[in-house]
């Protein structure tokens, strides 16, 4: 009995069980043959343990990982899969580690060249030679000249970032580096900013909330220290992937308040937790309360739009009195795109995953997506803002987000005189009135609402995080706490 | 007449993929894939029929083709690609199982996002460049040709090398996933097109003086390879002995063939993605409010009697066709008023399906002058025959370096007085577009495809005037006759 | 069943014969199709004389054929694609005319076909007025068979070894401060031929060309400034994959090539360093570079010593010569000073152009174009060399080819290609840096490239330009060019880096019409020009 079907799945599954076998040995599908082979590829397996090089290594290296990726591709889809902030802290996937260990077999600590010091620490610690790692960063330090703190900085640095970005994070040995030099000289103060912002991020990860505290109360002293024209420059305003220092240290401000304290603040009220988060951001940034670049505790302005999906949705104010609101931004121009081989990605599925788990696990919960037209859609030819509000809906219709209200407004906008005549979109209604005349872009596009229409937060969050905020609110909400008092 | 890809032609030869090979080469590298996934073929072949001659006698005549097929495979989460010559079932499931294993292993992750609407239709004409006066053309006839143009420069006692070239080929490509219309970007259906070339140098014995003429397009008929003859040969008579001028700044009267030589140079520029990313001729300047470049589109760039312009409907400018046909205009009257993007861009920044074409095929408009007139009403002047070697040196100028060749001549007094050894130019085309004096009668240039692997090339006549110019700037003098 | 498209395109029983196989490449040796041999399978002979069998028969004095297999393996840091192809060309000499047909099926009636083609193309060419051809004597091959040695067959390791290699040199690019790899790819070629001719020959060879375009990207913060270096030790060579992995190669680098990339960068930030300064335009005693001067003595001395060119065979394509006399000019002609001596061979191991017999079962062999100065010979076909005879018979030389026939593959007819190039180096041991510091005021030049007029005589350079003051480079040069002849460039050399200072560098040409794009390998070492004339190549008159 050969159903065609299975044959298909068949097939895929010796795609996967091939990958699987080992990332390293791709088998070819040929067998060798007397007679010439057309296309012929020689055996795939790459004996790593001859490499002569630590970059042949950690190409090696590269290469496997890629293939671990393209073997989970086929297995997992993993954009609707929530991000697991605990990923970092797993130990690298079998056949990664197995290839750098293999490689890195014929480059004892003893004689390896300092020359090869970064890329031969990041091999250690794939490998696990977590001893001779340290070994070589204290040889590597030992090599500096004593006078030269700034390399001796530079060396550190590579060693904490090393640390940093092993699978798992090495917290201990990059902070036992960071703490030994606290006193000592430093150059750059936004460089070190960024270091304890990694570690502060790696150890929350790994659920070190200790450590990452210790970090958060460095990254608001560092802060502290700034001068005025560091605060101004670009390096301090493209801080924290774009979103600018005071991002950073506002995350640190959180970090330090803890998720507990401000989850029975909200708990108590939302009032509770917006006084409680502008002041610790007064206190520790010595500004006002008022300054802080987020529109947390603002009022959410009610969403208009040219085009409501269902079409029903428009006779009700969104966000909806009385309800917990989640709305979040999104643009089909920027989600869809078809480069030139004429593929497309998908660049918003892990948002709407998350979207469509919060609507399933809170039946209570508005979820609203807000978009702009743009005259196309992917590689749709010109429409009215309806048929591009219609192409926005079947493009969401798969991910099956329950309850979703999507508010298309049709972007206003004009055209460069002729012949020129570049389209130049002009903000939404929504897009300017969601800024809230602050002058910091928020890092996120997403906004967590209550029942009193005040923005509780706006940061992206982690999911799991998103999930408890939102379950304090409802909970709130069924329980008739501020709300049903008010 | 019969039309390029009617199946009569399948009876007389097998020197291009006809359209029913095509489709079965396509069916039969569908039946190989396996495991599900895109599959894209692209087939092209293509007939060289040749003929080389120097020193007055044929040196080589010859008749080649080959084909390439190349297979793309969507296997897994990724794409591979391999291509092959050869068209047996072994060497295309080959090929097949090939792009599978690349697939297999590149670094890409493909995955299409579900609920996207179809792909809009789009028109792909499936008009040829076809002549069968190129195509039915015989060895013998070029054979005829050659010593018919060869006779006049040795009965002259001058050594004539040249090369005639008649040409086919076919090309086809489509994605498992459309194998009808609409078709995707890369689609192309099946397409025949025919291109011939003819061109010759002569040089007397003395190698002190050389002349050139040469001409291409698609149809050979309209070829006048005996004028052509004609013209190389009094060039070569005119141009012996020169004697050597100093360099500087000349008034020059540009041959067609020179015009298009530093044409050339303006040809891929014309984008408009380039301009508003601040690079080359037709960037502006930036404006920091808008946070884009300005171009200079709209703006008066060249001299007001030039117009640049396509008509694919003008039976002297076939190209290729594409799914764009329209006629453009990238320079009206001086003015720049397009600039060529593709379809992603026309949706996204100008809410249009469309796409504008690059300035392959192209005319020039002229004047009424003809070049014996610019040299009456010469004082002191040049005439230039072509330029070999032309390089762009700066892209925001579009500065250059080339030479003259083939006939250099001086100009006193509305006559020609000499030959003029050949100089080294730095000059710009856009410098001499903006000091035209006088502009004369249009016409079809030698412009032919260089690479018959290289089908992204596409057949590109130009017609284009001869012209008069002030101050172009020759910076030293060369050697080579 | 005979093998042709139209039998193939109607799949059937070879459909099913291949699907238990892996799959082969097919060629008909017998009566049926079958996987392709290894060129040296002595079937394939068979194959070949029906072609000249057929050719002989329809007319032709003299006939050959070639059957080539070509695999390009291009190799990028994340993937690695494939192309093979089979083609056949025959060419045919009826009263001393040539014809030539090619195309892409190995099997019986094609090799007749393409046998009759070819006669005919020639044919209907001899109608006309007569013309001589007097081929220079060759010896008849028997049989032979020669593998290019290759320390790593580059199509027998691992794709993912090649993708490792150079993601590595991207890793190892990014060690050095503010550098990173620009352009890096790789291209393995695997060429089989098999060649017959109505001389009796039979030979059949496997050679192997490996390409790389390897270039390094360096920004400096302070003073700001961007350059790149591009790797020219991987340019092509008639070698595997040692081009790559080897440690040490001589004439192409010294070091591994993570260190000679190290190196290089650290060079090119040496000279970023340097203030930059307007050129003066003037007359200097200039160094170049080794890759300067191998542009130099292609674009000149090696162009011009093609007999075809020199006897305006390519006047209408690629360009004559200024050596426009060439039966009077050798022998006599002072090409250059007497430091000049360039050789020419297409035997040097690792060399580009290097074959066992060349398009026409032609042994090469080592000759000399320019002697002490003096123009020697010229570079031969069998074809040519017959031009040369009176020359050849004078000064008591064999009548012979010197073998620089080829062609990209079967598909193209054999034309004269370029042969690798060697000027001898100096006596004494300098390098280029010994030659800067015996100048106290002048010009070096790193890299040039070369613009050539069509008779290879007058050129335009340009490179990364350097003042020289008191025996060391003291500022860049912006925009500096360098105008020459070729004679007079030639009769100005005053000193040549010694054999340690050789560099040897793989170039592509193109030649011909329809072109030909081929591969040789130029040998140069840094020396010193005297007076030459440095321009502002920007300038407009």
């Amino acid at each position: 009995m050969r159903h065609p079907t299975r044959r298909v799945r068949n097939a895929c599954r010796s795609i996967a069980v091939m990958l699987a076998g080992s990332a390293l040995a791709l088998a070819a599908s040929d067998a060798p043959a007397a007679a010439q082979t057309r296309f012929a590829w020689p055996d795939t397996t790459v004996q790593v343990s001859t490499y002569a090089t630590v970059d042949l290594c950690l190409a090696a290296v590269q290469r496997v990982e890629r293939g671990v990726q393209r073997h989970e591709a086929l297995t997992l889809w993993r954009d609707t899969v929530p991000r697991d902030p605990r990923e970092r802290s797993k130990p690298l996937p079998a056949p990664v580690a197995e290839a750098a260990t293999r490689c890195v077999a014929r480059f004892p600590e003893a004689t390896a060249k300092l020359d090869d010091y970064a890329p031969l620490l990041a091999l250690y610690l794939m490998a696990g030679r977590d001893a001779d790692a340290s070994a070589l960063v204290a040889r590597r330090v030992a090599a500096v000249p004593a006078k030269d703190t700034k390399e001796r900085k530079a060396v550190q640095d590579t060693a904490v970032e090393s640390y940093l970005r092993a699978r798992p994070a090495r917290l201990d040995a990059a902070e036992q580096i960071l703490v030994s030099r606290a006193h000592g000289g430093s150059a750059d103060r936004m460089d070190r900013m960024q270091i304890y912002a990694k570690l502060m991020t790696e150890a929350k990860g790994a659920g070190d909330t200790a450590r990452s505290r210790r970090a958060a109360r460095w990254i608001v002293a560092v802060a502290d220290s700034l001068t005025p024209e560091e605060r101004e420059s670009d390096k301090y305003q493209e801080m924290g992937g774009g979103g600018g220092g005071r991002l950073v240290v506002f995350a640190a401000v959180q970090e330090l308040l803890g998720l507990q304290v401000m989850l029975d603040s909200l708990r108590h009220g939302t009032a509770a937790l917006v006084s409680l988060e502008r002041n610790m951001w007064a206190e520790w940034l010595r500004e006002r309360p008022e300054a802080l670049p987020l529109p947390i505790g603002e009022h959410a302005p009610t969403i208009a739009a040219d085009y409501w999906l269902p079409s029903a949705a428009g006779s009700t104010p969104r966000p909806t009195p009385g309800h917990v609101s989640y709305l979040v931004f999104v643009d089909g121009v920027d989600c869809v795109q078809m480069d030139p081989l004429g593929d497309i990605r998908d660049g918003c599925g892990p948002t709407l995953a998350t979207l469509r788990r919060m609507s399933e696990r809170f039946p209570t919960l508005d979820v609203t997506l807000v978009s702009g037209t743009h005259g196309h859609f992917v590689y749709a030819p010109p429409m009215t803002p309806a048929e591009e509000a219609e192409m926005l809906r079947k493009w969401l219709e798969p991910y099956h987000i329950p309850r979703l209200t999507v508010a298309v407004t049709s972007t206003p906008y004009w055209n460069l005189p002729r012949p020129d005549g570049r389209r130049i979109d002009k903000p939404t209604a929504n897009y300017t009135s969601y800024t809230f005349g602050k002058s910091v872009k928020p890092l996120s596009n997403a906004y967590l609402i209550d029942q009193d229409g005040i923005v509780i937060t706006a940061l992206g969050m982690g999911e799991s995080d998103l999930a408890q905020f939102i379950d304090v609110l409802v909970h709130r909400q069924v329980q008739g706490g501020e709300h049903a008092a008010k | 007449m019969r039309r390029g890809n009617g199946p009569a032609r399948l009876v007389d030869s097998e020197r291009i993929l006809s359209k029913e090979e095509c489709d079965a080469i396509v069916r039969r590298v569908l039946g190989f894939a396996r495991g599900g996934g895109e599959t894209r073929v692209r087939i092209y072949s293509w007939w060289n029929g040749e003929l080389r001659w120097a020193r007055n006698r044929v040196s080589l005549a010859s008749d080649r083709r080959d084909i390439r097929v190349e297979v793309w495979r969507t296997g897994g989460v990724g794409r591979g690609n391999v291509s092959t010559n050869q068209l047996d079932d072994a060497s295309l499931e080959a090929a097949v199982r090939a792009a599978e294993r690349a697939a297999l292993l590149a670094p890409q992750i493909l995955r299409t996002p579900p609920g996207l609407p179809p792909l809009p239709h789009t028109e792909r004409p499936t008009t040829t460049i076809w002549s069968d006066a190129t195509y039915t053309a015989t060895p013998e006839t070029r054979g005829e040709v050659a010593r018919a143009l060869v006779a006049p420069a040795e009965a002259k006692g001058m050594l004539s090398a040249g090369y005639l070239e008649m040409r086919a080929g076919s090309l086809l490509q489509v994605s498992s996933d459309r194998l009808v219309d609409p078709y995707g970007p890369l689609d192309t259906p099946y397409v025949t097109w025919t291109q011939a070339q003819c061109s010759m140098t002569v040089r007397d014995q003395q190698g002190s003086g050389s002349g050139w003429a040469g001409l291409s397009g698609y149809d050979w008929g309209k070829i006048d390879a005996n004028a052509l003859a004609a013209r190389a040969l009094e060039k070569c008579e005119a141009s012996q002995h020169p004697v050597a001028l100093e360099p500087g700044r000349y008034t020059v009267i540009l041959e067609p063939q020179a015009v298009a030589d530093l044409m050339e140079l303006i040809v891929p520029t014309l984008w408009r993605e380039r301009a508003e990313s601040g690079l080359g001729p037709w960037a502006l300047a930036p404006d920091d409010a808008l946070h884009l470049w300005r171009t200079k589109l709209g703006l008066k760039v060249v001299d007001e009697r030039i117009t640049i312009s396509h008509d694919p409907a003008d039976p002297e400018l076939g190209i290729l066709p594409t799914p764009w046909m329209q006629p453009v205009t990238w320079v009206d009257k001086g003015v720049l008023t397009n600039l060529a993007y593709d379809r992603d861009y026309a949706l996204g920044r100008l809410n249009v399906n469309a796409a504008l074409r690059g300035m392959t095929g192209y005319r020039m408009s002229g004047g009424t002058t003809s070049i014996e007139e610019m040299i009456a009403t010469t004082q002191r002047g040049l005439l230039v025959t072509r330029f070999s070697n032309v390089r762009g040196l700066d892209q925001k100028s579009v500065l250059a370096t080339g030479l003259t060749r083939d006939g250099l001549w001086l100009i006193e007094h509305g006559k020609i007085t000499k030959a003029v050894k050949n100089f080294r130019f730095t000059e710009s085309p856009l410098f001499v577009l903006n000091a035209i004096e006088q502009l004369g009668v249009p016409v079809p240039v030698f412009r032919p495809v260089k690479n018959p692997y290289d089908q992204s090339e596409p057949l590109t006549p130009a017609i284009v005037p001869p012209l008069k110019a002030r101050d172009f700037s020759f910076t030293s003098t060369i050697d080579a006759i | 069943m005979p093998l042709t498209r139209r039998s193939l395109l109607k799949a059937g029983a070879i459909a099913a014969a291949a699907a238990a196989v892996p799959r082969p490449l097919l060629a008909q040796l017998g009566r049926h199709a079958e996987p392709l041999p290894p060129i040296e399978d002595p079937r394939l002979q068979a194959l070949a004389a029906r072609a000249l069998e057929t050719a002989r028969t329809a007319g032709a004095a003299y006939a050959d054929v070639r059957l080539t297999h070509t695999h390009e393996r291009r190799f990028y840091p994340l993937f690695t694609y494939d192309d093979e192809s089979m083609e056949v060309g025959v060419r045919a000499l009826v009263d001393g005319y040539w014809g030539f047909a090619s195309g892409p099926v190995w099997a019986p009636d094609e090799m007749a076909r393409l046998g009759r083609e070819a006669v005919h193309q020639a044919k209907v060419n001899a109608l006309g007025k007569p013309r001589m051809v007097d081929l220079a004597p060759v010896p008849a091959v028997a049989n032979g068979h020669w593998e290019m040695p290759v320390a790593i067959d580059p199509f027998a390791i691992s794709p993912f070894e090649a993708q490792d290699f150079l993601t590595s040199l991207d890793i190892y690019s990014r060690r050095i401060p503010n550098a990173g790899t620009t352009k890096n790819t790789a291209v393995a070629t695997m060429q089989e031929k098999a060649f017959a001719s109505t001389v009796g020959s039979y030979c059949t060879q496997r050679c192997y060309l490996m390409e790389g375009v390897l270039a390094i990207g360096l920004e400096l913060q302070k003073p700001q400034r961007k350059g790149e270096v591009g790797m020219e030790c991987v340019s092509a060579a008639g070698m595997g994959w040692e081009l790559y992995a080897g440690e040490r190669i001589a004439r192409v680098r010294e070091h591994s090539l993570y260190e000679e990339m190290r190196r290089s960068v650290e060079e090119l930030k040496a000279d970023m360093l340097l203030p930059v300064k307007p050129v003066d335009v003037g007359r200097y005693d200039t160094v170049l570079d080794a890759l300067s001067i191998a542009s130099l003595v292609d674009g000149t001395l090696g162009r011009a010593t093609e007999l075809d060119r020199a006897l305006g065979y390519e006047a209408n394509a690629g360009g004559t010569s200024y050596l426009d006399d060439p039966f009077d000019m050798v022998g006599t002609y002072k090409a250059g000073g007497p430091a000049v001596t360039l050789t020419a061979d297409r035997s040097e191991p690792g060399a580009a152009a290097t074959v066992k017999w060349d398009d026409e079962g032609v042994e090469p062999d080592t000759f000399h174009l320019v002697k002490d100065g003096v123009l020697a010979d010229f570079q031969t076909t069998r074809e040519s060399a017959g031009w040369m005879k009176d020359y050849y018979t004078k000064t008591g030389q064999p009548i012979r080819s010197h073998g620089c026939a080829g062609a990209p593959s079967a598909v193209y007819a054999p034309i004269q290609q370029a042969p690798n190039l060697t000027l001898t180096p100096g006596k004494e041991a300098h390098d280029f840096d010994a030659l800067v510091s015996g100048i106290t005021k002048g010009i070096a030049i790193k890299g040039a490239g070369i613009d050539m007029d069509f008779q290879h005589s007058s050129g335009l350079g340009a490179g990364r330009a350097f003042e020289i003051k008191n025996g060391k480079r003291v500022a860049q040069i912006a925009s500096a060019g360098f105008l020459f002849r070729a004679t007079e460039l030639w009769k100005a050399l005053q000193a040549v880096g010694g054999d340690a200072s050789l560099r040897r560098y793989g170039l592509r040409t193109a030649k011909g019409e329809p072109a030909e794009y081929c591969y040789h390998s130029v040998t140069a070492a840094p020396a010193i020009v005297k007076d030459l004339t440095v321009i502002d190549p920007l300038r407009k008159a």
